[in-house]
């Protein structure tokens, strides 16, 4: 019986030389890395469960001006959709356009109520409304959206203009305090 | 789901390989989805009937005779007026004596177990933060009617 060096045997009848250099133990390297996909799933899993819960499904409503904090409270109700007056520190506007100044209101005296340019532009959008919805009643519903630091004199003449333009539900906007719900509706008439 | 075999002649291996590829391609889906219909700052509403006009600090006229229930805001502190009553809080320096007004405010719904309206009169000079606090705090307290006006002549 002839003497063979020693070394490895496994393998040697095999002809397919990558297979043989596969199960020798010859082989390169492979290109493909396995990466490891427990953490990336868990992190994923995390972050579509904190999504789910933060997630509203009647949307962003209206958007917080720059110059206006809204307050906070304990007994909130969901916003609908409605005409948005916006009383910042330096304009107040209605859908965005601006309808008059705060500081021109401010110092105005006191017996004075009227504010034409809001009270014109309601009207209007009244009667878009019933154009838009001829066979709906008109509700009057209005979102203030005011800056915390902003005076009742000036608000007054807001809602002023709001109850002569027939917009008697006021709706102000505000923030969820947390750990706060939302109240129980007033019933209706 | 796939499965790993052992080799012909073993036993079959117990650890199943779950094919996490349509699972993390969901994911990837959901969180794209969520992220771009999130609402990071959800806004709310406190309602009031506007009653500012006509003639300030007028009562609506009903056919039977009801106590009034005001809270009338102004820069002293709050009022609380519940038919012929009168209760005074006043401010704590700075600061409305909320914690007082509740106090109150559950004291007059015990006389008027039935009623939700509110009349919050508000004067000149006072903050609306203030204005919504006082709002809320009626709200809370049972009067979920609330309606807003202004102050001159309530008292």
């Amino acid at each position: 019986m002839p003497i063979h060096t020693t070394g490895r045997r496994l393998g040697r009848s095999i002809t397919l030389k990558t297979v043989r250099d596969k199960v020798s133990g010859k082989g390169k390297h492979g290109v493909y890395a396995n990466i490891q996909l427990t953490s990336m799933v868990d992190m994923f899993t995390i972050m579509v469960v904190f999504l789910l819960q933060t997630f509203s499904a009647s949307g962003e409503l209206l958007y917080v001006q720059k110059d206006i904090t809204v307050p906070d409270v304990n007994n909130w109700r969901e916003l609908g959709i409605a005409p948005l007056i916006a009383v910042g520190a330096e304009t107040i506007t209605l859908d965005g356009f601006e309808v008059a100044r705060p500081a021109d209101l401010a110092a105005a005296p006191d017996t004075e109520w009227d504010m034409p340019a809001l009270e014109e532009k309601l009207n209007e959008a009244k009667a878009m409304f019933k154009v838009v919805h001829p066979g709906e009643t008109f509700s009057g519903e209005i979102i203030i959206q005011a800056d915390k630091s902003i005076d009742f004199k000036i608000l007054r003449r807001v809602l002023f203009a709001c109850a002569k333009a027939e917009y008697v539900s006021v709706h102000f906007a505000v923030r969820s305090k947390a750990g706060s719900g939302p109240s129980a509706a007033p019933p209706k008439e | 789901m796939g499965v790993s075999i052992a080799s012909s002649g073993g036993k079959r291996s117990l650890d199943a390989e779950l094919n996490l590829v349509p699972f993390i391609d969901l994911l990837s889906s959901c969180i794209a989805f969520l992220l771009m219909t999130a609402v990071w700052s959800s806004m709310y509403r406190i309602d009031a009937t506007n009653k500012n006009s006509g003639a300030a600090g007028t009562m609506e006229k009903k056919d039977t005779p009801v106590d009034r229930l005001v809270l009338v805001v102004d820069t002293r502190g709050y009022t609380v007026i519940a038919g012929k009553e009168k209760y005074l809080i006043p401010k704590k320096g700075e600061l409305y004596d909320v914690p007082e007004l509740e106090k109150k405010l559950k004291q007059v719904k015990g006389y008027y177990p039935d009623r939700l309206d509110m009349n919050v009169a508000v004067s000149v000079g006072v903050l609306y933060a203030d204005i919504t606090q006082a709002m809320d705090t009626s709200i809370g307290m049972g009067f979920t009617d609330v309606s807003l006006t202004d102050a001159t002549g309530v008292i």
